[in-house]
C-alpha cells in the first residue's frame, strides 16, 4: 500500500517540530589484541586501530542521515576497557595511552571516545591501581576521552574500597579543572552492573563478549513523546501509556532502520538499539517536560517517581516491539544539566538529590550530571555512589553516578559546562557524614536473588 | 528492513516533499529535475492549503543509471532556493518503517 500524505507529513513534523533524531551512533571497537609490554607501542597500536576502524564513521553517518532525512546528532567510538591492556604499567603509561586516544579521536572527528574504563567490582589488579591513580590527570589533560569504572554488580556485590577511591578520584578531577567548573567529572561515570553495549557517553565501552566491531544506536525523541502527549491531555494514565508506546515504536523503528543501514555500509555487525529517551537542552526536548505533561506541577514533587516509572516502562514496551535487538541501558535518562526542565526544577528547589535518587530506582541511569558543592567531602561523594550502587545491585539493574563537585561553588550557584553538557544549579548534599562506613572498606556482599519480598 | 541502495543511494525509492508559498511552475520544475536525474515518478499528489500554502509529495524510483542520491539532493536544494520553498528528498523506507508494522 502506498504511503498516505498524513504519514509522510507526520514524520516530517516529528523531525521539524519535535526534534526527532538519532542521538548517537557508537562504534564499538575491540582492542584486546593491542595489549603488550611496552606502553608506547600499545598506545601506537590503539590509536592506529581506532583510526582504521572508524575512518569512515563520520562520513557515512552524514550520508545516511541525509538520505533518510533524520538528523544523527553524534557519531562516537567506544573501545575495550583499557585498564587491562598494559602490562605492569605506571600511572604515566596510562596518561600516555589516553593522550594517544585523544589524538585519534580528534583525527577521526568524534567528540567523545569511551572505554577508558575498568571493571573493578570485586577488586583491583595492580594495573587497575595504576589506572585509578592516573584517572584524575587523564580526565583533566584530555579533551575527548571518557572514562567509566564499574564498582558493583549483582553477582559480586559492592566493592567499597573502589567506591571510596572513586570519591577521591572525582574530587581530584574537579580540583584539576577548577577553572572550568570541574568539567573533567562530566567525562567520568561510576557504574553498578555496567553493560558492554551502551552507546551513550560518557559511560560507553566495548565489553568483553562483544564482537570485533559493532555499531550500537541510541535513539532519542523526548520531544516526539511530549508532543504525542498533547493529544491525550484529558485521557487517563492507560491512554498516556499507550500514547507513549506508540511514539516509542515509531522512534525506535527509525533508529533500527538507520542503524542497520549504517552498519551495513561500514561493513560491521549491527549490535543493539538502546531505547533510552535522552534529553538535550533544546527547549521541547526534555524528559522533565514529559513528566510535567503527565500531570506534575513541577518535576521532583511527589508523584514524580510514579510518572517516571510509567514513562520508562511504556518506552521499553513500544521500543521492544519495534526492534529485533534491544540492549544497552534502555531507560529514560534524567541528566540534570542536559535537561532544561530538570535544571529549572533543581534551581527552584523542587528537585532534590534525595528525590533524584528515588527516581533512579525506576529508570536508568542514575544520578547523571548532578552538580554538588565544591567542598563536598570525598567520603560523601563515595557514600552517594554507594547508595546508587545499592539500588542497582539489589534491583538487578544498571545504575550510574556522574557527579560534579563544582570547585568554589555553593548551593544555588550555577555550574556551566557548555555545549551538550549544559548548565545546572548546584544542589545540596546531606551534611551528615558517612565517613566511618566508607573507611571500613571491604565489600558489601552480593545479595540474595530469591526471597524477593 | 534491509537497505536497498548502495553507497550512492541510486536504485532507491525516494520521497520528495515540497512545502511553500504557491506559485506558477513548482510541479513542472520539480518533476523536470527528477526526470533529468533519471528518477521515475510512481506517485504524485499536490494541494494548495489555506489559499497559498503549496504542498506536494512525489514518490519516485531513482534508477541505477541515474544520479546519485547526494547529487539529486544537491540539485533539489538549489531548486528549493531559487523557488523560495522547502524541498526534502528522503528514502522511502524511513516513512514505511515508522508507520507500518
Amino acid at each position: 500500500m502506498s504511503l498516505t500524505l498524513h504519514e509522510i507529513f507526520e514524520t516530517l513534523g516529528m523531525v521539524r517540530e519535535a526534534h526527532l533524531d538519532i542521538r548517537t551512533v557508537t562504534m564499538g571497537i575491540n582492542l584486546q589484541d593491542c595489549s603488550g609490554p611496552d606502553a608506547r607501542e600499545v598506545a601506537r597500536r590503539v590509536a592506529g586501530r581506532i583510526r582504521e576502524r572508524a575512518a569512515r564513521l563520520k562520513e557515512e553517518t552524514r550520508r545516511v542521515s541525509r538520505e533518510y532525512g533524520v538528523p544523527i546528532v553524534n557519531a562516537r567510538v567506544a573501545v575495550t576497557p583499557v585498564a587491562n591492556l598494559l602490562q605492569n604499567p605506571s600511572p604515566d603509561d596510562f596518561l600516555l595511552l589516553a593522550k594517544a586516544m585523544d589524538q585519534a579521536a580528534r583525527e577521526i572527528g568524534v567528540d567523545f571516545l569511551g572505554g577508558f574504563s575498568a571493571l573493578v567490582e570485586k577488586g583491583t589488579t595492580r594495573a587497575e591501581d595504576a589506572y585509578l591513580e592516573a584517572l584524575p590527570t587523564v580526565l583533566a589533560e584530555t579533551e575527548r576521552v571518557c572514562a567509566s569504572v564499574n564498582v558493583a554488580s549483582t553477582h559480586a556485590g559492592i566493592h567499597m574500597g573502589a567506591v571510596a577511591r572513586m570519591g577521591h578520584v572525582i574530587a581530584e578531577a574537579a580540583r584539576l579543572t577548577a577553572h572550568a567548573d570541574g568539567i573533567a567529572c562530566a567525562k567520568l561515570v561510576v557504574f553498578a552492573n555496567a553493560v558492554g553495549d551502551n552507546p551513550f557517553m560518557a559511560g560507553a565501552f566495548h565489553g568483553f563478549g562483544e564482537p570485533e566491531c559493532a555499531v550500537n544506536v541510541g535513539i532519542s525523541g523526548p520531544g516526539v513523546v511530549s508532543r504525542a502527549l498533547d493529544r491525550v491531555a484529558g485521557g487517563d494514565l492507560g491512554e498516556v501509556a499507550e500514547t507513549i508506546k506508540r511514539a516509542a515504536f515509531q522512534i525506535t523503528r527509525a533508529g533500527e532502520l538507520i542503524g542497520r543501514e549504517l552498519a551495513s555500509r561500514l561493513g560491521v555487525p549491527f549490535g543493539v538499539l538502546d531505547l533510552s529517551l535522552a534529553p538535550t537542552n533544546t527547549v521541547g526536548d526534555s524528559v522533565g517536560e514529559i513528566l510535567e505533561k503527565i500531570g506534575l506541577e513541577q518535576v521532583g514533587g511527589h508523584g514524580s517517581t510514579a510518572a517516571l516509572a510509567l514513562l520508562n516502562d511504556a518506552v521499553k514496551k513500544g521500543g521492544a516491539f519495534a526492534s529485533s535487538y534491544v540492549g544497552g541501558l534502555s531507560g529514560a535518562f534524567i541528566p540534570v544539566s542536559e535537561d532544561t526542565v530538570m535544571a529549572a526544577a533543581a534551581a527552584a528547589g523542587t528537585l532534590t538529590l534525595a528525590k533524584l535518587e528515588a527516581m533512579t530506582s525506576v529508570c536508568s541511569v542514575g544520578l547523571d550530571m548532578v552538580a554538588v558543592p565544591g567542598d563536598t567531602p570525598p567520603e560523601t561523594l563515595a557514600a552517594i555512589i554507594a547508595d546508587e550502587a545499592a539500588i542497582g545491585v539489589i534491583n538487578n539493574k544498571t545504575t550510574a553516578v556522574r557527579l560534579v563537585p563544582v570547585p568554589g561553588k555553593k548551593v544555588g550557584d550555577m555550574a556551566r559546562f557548555g555545549g551538550l553538557l549544559g548548565e545546572a544549579p548546584v544542589i545540596a548534599v546531606h551534611p551528615a557524614s558517612a565517613a566511618v562506613m566508607i573507611r571500613r572498606g571491604g565489600r558489601i556482599p552480593a545479595p540474595l536473588n530469591a526471597l524477593k519480598n | 528492513m534491509s537497505g536497498s541502495g548502495g553507497k550512492s543511494g541510486a536504485g532507491a525509492r525516494i520521497v520528495v516533499t515540497v512545502q511553500g508559498v504557491d506559485q506558477v511552475g513548482i510541479v513542472a520544475r520539480v518533476t523536470t529535475l527528477l526526470a533529468e536525474c533519471r528518477a521515475n515518478l510512481t506517485d504524485i499528489s499536490q494541494s494548495v492549503l489555506g489559499g497559498d500554502l503549496f504542498v506536494m509529495v512525489a514518490v519516485a524510483d531513482l534508477l541505477p543509471d541515474g544520479a546519485s542520491f547526494e547529487n539529486l539532493s544537491d540539485h533539489m536544494a538549489a531548486l528549493a532556493e531559487s523557488l523560495g520553498v522547502e524541498i526534502r528528498v528522503q528514502r522511502e523506507e524511513i516513512f514505511r518503517a515508522m508507520h507500518r508494522v
